[in-house]
């Protein structure tokens, strides 16, 4: 039994000639994973018009939109669609304006840095014992390169491995139970049911998409920027907007993150003068 | 920067230390042995006041090296017969299973595996599971349709399953 691997189980054994609800879902799952296989956690750079492509032919609704996005935003990262596409979108952007050489030495970086190094306290205030949080909480700040770790992958690398990647979306749906436990009175007439519960069905298990409410929270759990997301969808008239700030910071002052949203997925959008990592 | 396995390790010794420390009644759970700690033993006493009282039922559990992001695998070595139980032994519930990957997908309410979940939930998940079937998303057909149909003779036929694993 001393193998370090163990195995998966094996079916169950079937007398039916029907595949079982097992095999049906490995068989998804085996499809899923071939989709997924290929699509990096988040993309290089690439311009609007390799998202264009993926409408030609499509709903001219779609089309017109893409263009009229493409004159503010020309360029793009995908993010992988597992479910988990609105955390990794906000954690790498907030990593990429924590490296940008233009933010370095500006008090948004010192404030950052403080917010961030907080949310431990964010996260055993609000409950979650520290020995279950720590292992995910030092991954977090070592992937933002706030903690030294010599001989690291750095930059894009961190966030397509997949541990490091994993654990900081993990760090950050903790974030987001956190504030909705901590200002629940604010939250729960929008969660349908007690805030607890919300948290652990539909905050912290990974792969379960974010939602307005998921997006309220995290935006003032980590108080450091602004969301704005772009909806194309099929509503009539131009490109519209959701905008989400912080309520207790100076939201103007704070920079703004833009993100794509087709039902289901977020990817990450540029503006035209938009410091980006390459 | 850790990496998953040792993550994963270190996580598993710790919730180890305070099961050992603070066991939930009924329950006693560790790794098989001290060189492997992706592989847990667990002993779990038939609760009080259902036909398995009396009963003591072992289960091997089994981590992913990227636990706990993702959950383990449960399997009673101790042939058991209820309706969430496969006929082999796997465990079939919520807790064990990561959103999308669960067979049972109309159970869209129920707590699922997250990476703040851990063995004693999952063991305090599995003894009530013991207590009070859930005859909706059956394992094992057979035990569910008695259980639905012939509630004395399911409890006669656990009862009897009670006593077998003591190996009498």
């Amino acid at each position: 039994m001393a193998s370090s691997d163990p195995p998966r189980d094996p079916h169950p054994p079937t007398t039916d000639e029907r595949p079982t609800d097992q095999q049906i879902l490995d068989y998804e799952n085996s499809l899923r994973a071939e989709l997924l296989a290929d699509a990096p956690f988040v993309s290089e750079l690439a311009g609007l018009e390799e998202l264009e492509k993926e409408y030609e032919g499509g709903a001219e609704i779609f089309r017109k939109k893409l263009q009229e996005l493409k004159k503010d935003y020309p360029i793009y990262r995908s993010i992988r669609k597992d479910g988990n596409c609105f955390y990794r979108a906000f954690g790498w952007r907030l990593a990429e304006l924590l490296w940008s050489p233009s933010s370095a030495s500006s008090f948004w970086h010192d404030t950052a840095k403080a917010v961030l190094i907080s949310t431990r306290e964010l996260l055993t205030s609000s409950g979650y014992e520290q020995v279950m949080i720590e292992d995910f909480y030092d991954t977090f700040l070592a992937a933002m390169k706030l903690r030294e770790a010599p001989g690291e992958p750095t930059g894009l690398e961190v966030f397509q491995s997949e541990y490091a990647s994993s654990t900081t979306i993990c760090h950050l749906r903790l974030c987001t139970g956190a504030e909705l436990k901590r200002s629940r009175d604010l939250y729960e007439g929008f969660a349908e049911m007690p805030i607890d519960e919300f948290v652990i069905k539909s905050v912290e298990p990974m792969a379960l998409e974010a939602d307005n409410l998921q997006i309220s929270a995290l935006v003032n759990a980590i108080p450091l920027v602004n969301i704005r997301i772009a909806n194309l969808d099929t509503t009539p008239g131009s490109i519209n907007f959701h905008e989400f700030s912080p309520m207790d910071a100076d939201a103007k002052t704070l920079p703004v993150i833009t993100l794509l949203f087709r039902p289901g997925h977020y990817d990450v959008l540029y503006g035209k003068n938009e410091n980006v990592e390459k | 920067m850790a990496s998953s396995q040792s993550t994963a390790i270190r996580r598993l010794m710790t919730e180890y230390k305070e099961l050992t420390l603070h066991a939930p009644e009924g329950i006693t759970a560790g790794p098989l042995s001290e060189d492997n700690y992706l592989v847990w033993e667990a002993l779990i006493c038939g609760p009080e006041d259902t036909p398995l009282e009396g009963g003591v039922f072992t289960a091997i559990l089994t981590f992913p090296r990227d636990y706990p992001l993702s959950p383990p695998q449960m399997r009673f070595t101790t042939p058991l017969y209820h309706p969430n139980i496969y006929p082999d032994g796997r465990v079939c519930i919520s807790i064990l299973h990561a959103p999308g990957e669960d067979p049972n997908m109309y159970e869209s309410s129920s707590e699922r595996w997250s990476p703040v979940q851990s063995v004693e939930k999952i063991l305090l998940s599995v003894v009530s599971m013991l207590a009070e079937p859930n005859d909706e998303s059956p394992a094992n057909v057979d035990a569910a349709k008695l259980f639905r149909t012939d509630r004395k003779a399911y409890e006669e036929r656990v009862r009897k399953n009670a006593q077998e694993s003591l190996g009498l």
